[in-house]
């Protein structure tokens, strides 16, 4: 059960992820940008929403499977470390610290509110870690708008997938991650906003991001 | 260009004065790549581009040998050095330096809890300690000390009590709580204050004046020298803590709860930094603006109703604790309830009543002393980040409170933003908080806060009233208003300045105190 806060600390293996990809357009871009490498991850997901629990659930479930049957993964073990936190990050810090100072090819991913961001992109950024990649989701009623920023060969794909994906855009963001991790280039503003097909229990505010050194 | 030099610093000097940096603290400690390092220097939460507060690179001593070792450099060359502990202060500049092109000092690496007292409540740190780091140190050794902290747990003790932050205890003055100094001056000359002057002190943090002028207070927000250590006084363990809230239902019941509290406080019924907040600001612990209103601008008062309805708060709530004995904590009590229940619709609530509620929490948390990053969630209540502080002092007056709120909530609106605020009550004053928040990735959002705040700082100059502290961007507008008797105050601060720092090269233009041969480019 995760409660309000949570990260997992995994290795990504990209491969697993392309057949998992719903757009096209983003399994077309994975192809070419795509390794064979597995990339230490550590994921944080705010356990106060349905949509970062759906987001860290993926992640849970791409751990798994990485580390039992994709053979291109490297043979680095697959560490899944559960942390609960309530409403407070101040405990992540070190995690982050620690993280950052012992896998500097490693990549932070989270789906959290936005002040959670601003501690941990700071703490990062001591590191060398630059935002790769940020979403913005602003979600009330029916409405739902993305706002991407992201290296310019993926931003439009990017917001218009989650776009299409509706309620599962928590799901769809965290099975494309490893494309974000791949891309390269400056950063581009991207900004769609759908009506939705349902409705909004909770109007909600949430930021994903992702964060790698230079 | 992405990274720029000290001003009238040419790249060969720079290039020869960063060789002499790696010689003196190691290369792996001066940082001189903008996008891998540099950028974690620069104050990306101002309302102004970042650009503006760029350094051109960041040296980490380690120890004061090696803070003497760059300070030589610096002088040869005549590079302005930006002293920062743990580079935290956000909403007033974090560890951006003043100018583009300085280069940073950055004493994080300095971080050694260099002493415990139990006995005598103390502990002697260096800058790169934090309330977290000192927290954590006296758990795991199961010391019965607490420690004020500020709001975020990441803070710096060194920084904050320089900076003259305050906390929630009964030990909320910072500087108050400050006892002995080891500080480097421009030359090199490492000083001892107080009763460090004399050699093999046992009194160096228990008595803070020594003999002759006390001088610790010339180190606190100003560029007079590097403090590498200080002793600060930390509070026993009480035998009772027992915290309360009262929520207040009018806007004008700020008037009636400062006033009331007033006499509490000097007759120290009341002995802990106490503190009086606005609606938003306690909202914003547990929902966003978005929740309750999607419209432009301020939150509507009708909203502002349903909100205080919803989350049981007030548009005031007071916050404050009691400590000590239980039978002395209970008399105490009756007097405070009898003085709050003064108030038509106040509502006090006890732990029981409003434990697992974020704000409340968090409260809890700061007034005995344990650290949190909880307070960062008022940035959720428009998102996208952008915060700065306006930060006049008032008088712990009931009308005075009103006029400063009054003058700041109006403009606030004026410019479209909403008042979330925060009056810290000190001994006397109180700390006016004034958290602007805005949208860090909206132009025009940073432009209007930009104006706002330049407009306040004249608002309050005008009605008397002057800041405590502030950001790097509005530290010579605010030093000008300090200008009784054709600016006295700060051409002493200039007096010292140029004699204590004469090549110029600690901190320019903190507070607005400048060098002299940087002074007329400022004017």
């Amino acid at each position: 059960m995760l409660t309000r806060r949570t990260f997992l600390k995994t290795t990504l293996g990209a491969s697993t992820l392309a057949a998992t990809a719903g757009s096209a357009g983003v399994a077309a871009l994975q192809s070419t940008l795509l390794n064979n490498n597995s990339v230490p991850v550590l994921v944080f997901a705010d356990g106060g929403y349905e949509q970062t629990l759906a987001f860290s659930t993926v992640f849970s479930t791409i751990s798994s499977s990485t580390s039992n049957t994709d053979p291109l993964s490297t043979p680095s073990p697959t560490k899944q470390t559960l942390s609960h936190i309530d409403k407070d990050v101040a405990a992540q810090i070190r995690e982050v610290d620690d993280f950052c100072g012992t896998n500097a090819d490693g990549v932070l991913i989270g789906l959290t509110r936005d002040s959670d961001f601003f501690i941990l992109e700071h703490t990062a950024a001591q590191h060398g870690f630059k935002l790769q990649y940020k979403g913005v989701h602003d979600f009330r009623g029916e409405f739902m708008r993305h706002q991407v920023s992201a290296p310019e060969t993926l931003a439009p794909v990017l917001a218009d997938t989650l776009n299409k994906a509706q309620h599962s855009w928590p799901q769809q963001l965290a099975r494309i991650a490893p494309t974000i991790v791949q891309a390269q280039g400056e950063l581009v503003d991207v900004e769609l906003q759908t009506t939705l097909n349902y409705q909004n229990d909770e109007p909600g505010y949430l930021v994903s991001w992702l964060l790698k050194t230079v | 260009m992405d990274k720029p030099l000290p001003q009238g610093i040419s790249a060969q000097t720079f290039a020869a004065a960063v060789s002499e940096f790696k010689d003196a603290v190691g290369a792996e400690y001066v940082f001189t790549d903008d996008k891998a390092h540099l950028r974690s220097y620069r104050d990306a939460y101002s309302t102004l581009d970042d650009s503006n507060f760029a350094p051109s690179a960041a040296v980490a001593p380690k120890t004061v040998e090696q803070v003497q070792a760059v300070l030589a450099v610096a002088s040869t060359h005549k590079i302005p050095v930006w002293t920062i502990s743990t580079g935290k202060n956000f909403a007033y500049g974090g560890p951006a330096p003043r100018k583009a092109g300085y280069v940073v000092l950055d004493l994080k690496r300095m971080n050694r809890i260099i002493e415990v007292n139990e006995k005598h409540g103390y502990a002697v740190v260096e800058p790169g300690v934090s309330y977290q780091d000192l927290y954590d140190y006296l758990q795991a050794r199961g010391s019965k000390l607490w420690i004020d902290c500020a709001a975020p747990a990441w803070g710096g003790i060194v920084g904050n009590t320089s900076d003259h932050g305050a906390g929630y205890t009964p030990y909320g003055d910072h500087l108050l709580m400050q006892c002995g100094m080891e500080v480097i001056l421009a030359d090199g000359t490492v000083v001892e204050t107080g009763m460090g002057g004399v050699p093999n002190s046992k009194t160096n943090n228990l008595y803070k004046y020594g003999i002759g002028p006390w001088v610790d207070g010339l180190f606190t927000q100003s560029n007079f020298g590097v403090i590498t250590k200080m002793g600060i006084w930390l509070m026993h363990e009480p035998p009772g803590y027992m915290p309360f809230m009262v929520t207040l239902p009018r806007e004008e019941d700020l008037e009636l709860i400062t006033d009331i509290m007033l006499p509490l406080k000097l007759n120290m019924v009341i002995a802990n930094g106490a503190l009086t907040a606005d609606l938003l600001w306690e909202a914003s612990m547990s929902t966003t603006k978005r929740q309750y209103y999607t419209g432009t601008g301020p939150v509507p008062d009708s909203i502002r109703k349903k909100i205080a309805s919803d989350l049981k708060l007030g548009m005031w709530n007071f916050y404050a604790a009691l400590y000590g004995p239980p039978p002395i904590m209970a008399n105490n009590w009756k007097i405070i309830e009898a003085a709050v229940m003064q108030i038509p619709g106040a509502r006090i609530y006890l732990d029981e009543e409003r434990k697992g509620d974020t704000g409340w929490d968090y409260r809890v948390k700061l007034m005995r002393g344990i650290p949190n990053m909880t307070e960062f969630s008022l940035l959720n209540w428009v998102g996208g980040g952008g915060h700065i502080n306006f930060s006049p002092i008032s008088a712990a007056d009931g009308k005075d409170s009103m006029s400063q709120f009054h003058m700041i909530r109006e403009r606030a609106h004026e410019y479209n933003f909403d008042y979330i605020g925060e009056f810290l009550i000190g001994w006397r004053d109180q700390h006016h908080i004034f958290m602007l928040m805005f949208d860090r990735m909206s132009d025009d959002e940073k432009a209007r806060a930009h104006e706002l705040f330049g407009v306040l700082v004249e608002d309050a100059a005008k009605l008397g009233y002057g800041e405590y502290r502030t950001h790097l961007s509005f530290m010579d507008q605010i030093a000008d208003t300090y200008n009784y008797n054709d600016r006295a105050l700060w051409r002493m601060h200039e007096t010292l300045k140029d004699s204590l720092d004469p090549v110029g090269i600690l901190s320019p233009g903190k507070m607005g105190i400048w060098p002299e041969r940087m002074r007329d480019k400022q004017s």
